[in-house]
């Protein structure tokens, strides 16, 4: 059978993307709960937890690069096992989706469109989601090629033009409270690192399995640079309690900037690049969902169920949160944290256990 | 071994008795092809006008006629299948000493008169000149094809089918009484359209021919282009009425092979009764048939047929309209003008960067300006949008009616110009510009932001050089607006999604249709929106020229010779 080929630049792509976009709309619970004007290094820390973190799923997942999670870790603990232990990362796609998507109608509602109702604002961006995973890897890759450029220009923009009322001095003291609150604001963009559990997926339709290692740790390195510069120009134009009031603080300083009389009002670059940004992370969970199911459940093709699980997700995302203080409230270090860690680490952790048991066995069967 | 007269003899005896063979089978054939003619088939004086077949079966029936030796014969053949056709010229004559029957057939109006004449001077008279005494009845055939023909190109056929064939595509048949088979004199000769500047596509610098109807013609105008002998070119017939003549030209070793299998499989394929012009084949042989962009390029103009072939495209010429079509095509193909490598590259890159944004515009500023009065009016600065509020003061429509209205005027007027004859075609700019822009705005109908919105963007979609996709964009541009009145940018978000979505899924004979951007090739993107300079473009497109990617010397970037620049500084250097 044809199987779909992406290239290790397009998941670089969409990693980076996929990351960013929620890195952007993160801020609010790194600088409102625990670091504060500090929420800088705590963008620094995560990145060194994430890239282990990270490291740890997808080592695995390379040294079996003709296989998805599903495939090996039926292979490594039986196919019965496998099968029930996969479904945590398949649940696990379906939240992410589903949690990223409410996350998405919650700033497009608050800050763009009011009245929306939230389930056609959603709702669109899953139909498209549909749409490219239905047509298949090879054009979401390509996607991923065409959005990354408009993407990065935007946030750029984002990022420079705010620049203009920054004010550093509201970044000292720096670590005022010692360590332990820059640790535990770390966790929060750590825990978004649950998005690249959808890379034991991806790693099969890879033409280079071998380079996946390099695109995630690139994509991870490149979008927590993104995430330490946010950090400071938030702080630096808005200010620490401004920051902290603000539910979407990105949101309120790009609002805030105003360049002579002409330009205000340039939410628009970072609302967009938003929008191009979800829509990527939602085909790419889809995809991975999708496959992963198809493959639990032996079918040959996994476009099937594309639609469905389109309208489960959908109907998810509107009941998995009363309202957008609880989807923040959930993004909390202490509600977060252990929750990812438990889905996106349980099933790794317990593969590679199989994996150092089993190894010799493998390699001897190889081998032969 | 050295062929000796005997090996010769032999050679002869075995083409003789395959001859016969073939002879005896087609008298096996003939009475089938009874089957064919009414019963009374003896009746000399029948009327062919009260033939009842229908089409399908006379064109079944025509296929299985073979030619026979008697004269008479043949000739009532032939009228029986073209019936009273005035143009078909059937002249009967006697030839040669032993003044054997013959006859001369031709279309007229088709043929060269010169060459026709020509032909029966050859037959009637300079056989008599020749001093070839022992001409017989069976040998006059063998005479006249091996010594006296002066046509430059001929053929023998053997059946009426390819006979016909020959005749209503300019050719001359000779038939003798006596001879089994007719041959087909080259006469070719009807009027053509002199060739001129395409109307469609035109240029400030560059070639001014264009492709006409003539399908010769146009393979010449490339073949004078591209002098190299692996421009192969190669022809079939489609249509089963039209049996219109569509060729296909490509650099060979340089087009890959399977792109060539598949264009000849899918042009085998097409099974219509008539080809009237190029868009009958694209529509046959799109990938996407239901798809709103165009997957098949097409140009009149052989400068840029030449190009793609030197990309290692492939060109589909059809007889009777001077459109091309080159595949696969991509959608950088149709954002590019000529002019773009005429002129010097900076200019180059600036004209094609202006096309790739008013493209942009030409499917969005309406869905923009409608999105951002009706959901977002904060994006505007204060006074901008207090300006266009205040012309909007009494306006009865909603900003989306409006953009509607506008648009769907503006495309009838522009239809409606194309449409009109010349000569009355100035009313309707009058009619456009006083009635609808100005009187309508006077009258407080519409506002003038919508119409300077209108006008901007039908500008904008003017720039566009490729018409295939310029007309999608108009299609689009009243989904997008009507998506924009719905959910604001978030709409217009949607839709861009949703085109981008469906434009990278496209495939073009297997090329992907979004290709230097999605996939993103580096290399490829010297020649996509900007366009460096030639002597930098020294790789060929990947995906197309893959068997080899080089195409020219690198590094030849022009400069004055050493002595040359020391002379101008007065530093001469011994």
């Amino acid at each position: 059978m044809y199987r779909e080929k992406i290239v290790h630049r397009q998941l670089f792509f969409l990693l980076f993307i996929m990351r960013t976009t929620i890195v952007i709309s993160f801020l609010p619970v790194l600088t409102t709960a625990d670091a504060r004007q500090d929420a800088w290094i705590a963008a620094i820390i995560s990145f060194f937890t994430s890239a282990a973190a990270v490291y740890f799923v997808a080592r695995l997942a390379v040294t079996f690069p003709n296989m998805s999670i599903v495939e090996y870790s039926q292979k490594l603990i039986g196919v019965i096992p496998g099968k029930l232990l996969v479904l945590t990362y398949l649940w696990l796609f379906l939240f992410i989706a589903g949690t990223d998507s409410r996350l998405y109608g919650e700033v497009i509602r608050s800050g763009f469109l009011p009245e929306m109702p939230m389930v056609i604002i959603i709702g669109s961006m899953v139909l498209l989601a549909v749409m490219v995973v239905y047509s298949g890897l090879e054009p979401l890759g390509r996607m991923a090629d065409i959005i990354f450029p408009i993407f990065v220009l935007m946030i750029l923009g984002s990022l420079l033009f705010p620049l203009i009322q920054a004010d550093f001095t509201n970044l000292q003291p720096v670590l005022s409270r010692g360590w332990s609150p820059v640790f535990l604001a770390s966790v929060t963009p750590t825990a978004i690192i649950a998005q690249y559990s959808t890379l034991t997926m991806l790693v099969p339709s890879l033409t280079q399995p071998e380079k996946t290692m390099q695109a995630a740790l690139w994509s991870l390195f490149f979008s927590s640079l993104v995430l330490v510069f946010f950090a400071l120009v938030v702080v630096a134009v808005i200010g620490v309690d401004g920051g902290a009031r603000a539910t979407f603080p990105v949101f309120k300083m790009i609002r805030a900037v105003r360049i002579s009389d002409f330009l205000e009002r340039i939410e628009v670059l970072t609302i967009f690049p938003w929008g191009l940004g979800a829509f990527s992370t939602f085909a790419v969970t889809l995809y991975s969902g999708a496959k992963g199911l198809s493959q639990v459940l032996g079918m040959q093709d996994y476009r099937p169920l594309v639609l469905s699980m389109g309208v489960v997700w959908v109907t998810l995302a509107l009941q998995i949160h009363r309202d957008v203080f609880e989807v923040a409230a959930f993004f909390s270090p202490e509600n977060v944290g252990p929750f990812i860690a438990a889905n996106f680490l349980l099933l790794p952790t317990v593969l590679w256990i199989a994996y150092f048991f089993k190894r010799r066995h493998l390699n001897n069967r190889g081998g032969s | 071994m050295k062929p000796t007269w005997k090996s010769v003899k032999k050679l002869k005896g075995l083409f003789f008795r395959k001859k016969k063979r073939g002879k005896s089978v087609r008298r096996a054939a003939e009475p089938q092809n009874e089957v064919g003619f009414p019963e009374k088939e003896k009746d000399k004086a029948k009327d062919i006008t009260v033939d009842l077949r229908d089409i399908g079966r006379r064109e079944a029936d025509l296929k299985k006629i073979p030619l026979v030796p008697n004269l008479k014969k043949n000739l009532e053949y032939f009228k029986e299948i073209t019936g009273k056709s005035y143009d078909m010229n059937i002249r009967e004559f006697k030839t040669g000493p032993d003044e054997v029957p013959s006859a001369l057939i031709f279309v007229d109006g088709m043929v060269d008169s010169a060459s026709v004449e020509n032909l029966l001077q050859v037959v009637k008279v300079d056989i008599f000149f020749t001093g070839i005494k022992e001409v017989g009845r069976e040998g006059i055939f063998e005479t006249i094809r091996e010594r006296l023909l002066a046509a430059k190109n001929y053929r023998e056929v053997e059946d009426m089918d390819t006979l016909y064939e020959g005749i209503s595509m300019g050719e001359t048949a000779l038939l003798f009484n006596g001879t089994p088979r007719a041959i087909l004199c080259e006469t070719r000769g009807w009027q053509t359209r002199a060739i001129d500047e395409p109307e469609s596509e035109t240029t400030i610098r560059g070639p001014r021919d264009g492709f006409i109807e003539s399908l010769r013609v146009n393979t010449s105008l490339i073949r004078r282009r591209i002098s190299s002998p692996n421009l192969w070119i190669e022809n079939l017939k489609v249509g089963s009425l039209t049996r219109t003549e569509v060729a296909f030209a490509y650099i060979k070793g340089l087009a890959g092979e399977e792109l060539l299998e598949e264009v000849r499989a899918r042009l085998m394929r097409i099974d219509l009764d008539g080809i009237l012009e190029s868009g009958y084949i694209e529509e046959m042989i799109q990938d996407e048939p239901f798809s709103v962009m165009p997957t098949v390029f097409r140009t009149e103009r052989p400068d840029r047929v030449a190009a793609a072939l030197l990309e290692g495209r492939v060109a589909i010429f059809t007889n009777g309209t001077p459109y091309v079509l080159v595949v696969p095509a991509d959608f950088a193909m149709f954002l590019q003008a000529p002019d773009d490598y005429y002129e010097i590259f900076p200019i180059g890159t600036f004209v094609r960067v202006l096309r790739y944004f008013s493209f942009a515009v030409s499917l969005f500023l309406p869905g923009i300006y409608v999105a951002v009065l009706n959901y977002h009016p904060e994006l505007l600065p204060t006074t901008l949008l207090l300006r266009i509020q205040a012309s909007r003061e009494g306006v009865p429509f909603p900003v989306m009616g409006e953009v509607f209205l506008m648009e769907a005027a503006f495309e009838i007027l522009r239809e409606a110009g194309l449409r009109l004859p010349r000569a009355i075609g100035s009313a309707i700019s009058i009619v456009g510009a006083l009635v609808l822009g100005d009187a309508a705005i006077r009258a407080g109908l519409v506002s003038p932001g919508v119409v300077i919105v209108v006008a901007f963007t039908a500008i904008s979609s003017f720039t566009t050089p490729g018409f295939g996709i310029a007309i999608s964009a108009r299609l689009l541009r009243f989904a997008i607006i009507f998506l924009a009145g719905v959910g604001g940018l978030l709409g217009i978000q949607f839709a861009l999604l949703a085109l981008l979505i469906h434009l990278v899924s496209l495939r073009s004979f297997g090329h992907p249709f979004m290709a230097p951007f999605g996939p993103f090739i580096l290399q490829d993107m010297k020649d996509a929106i900007l366009r460096l300079p030639v002597w930098q473009q020294d790789l060929r497109p990947r995906l197309l020229g893959h068997r080899e990617p080089r195409r020219q010397r690198p590094g030849q970037k022009p400069r004055p010779r050493k002595i040359l620049r020391e002379d101008q500084t007065g530093r001469k250097e011994k």
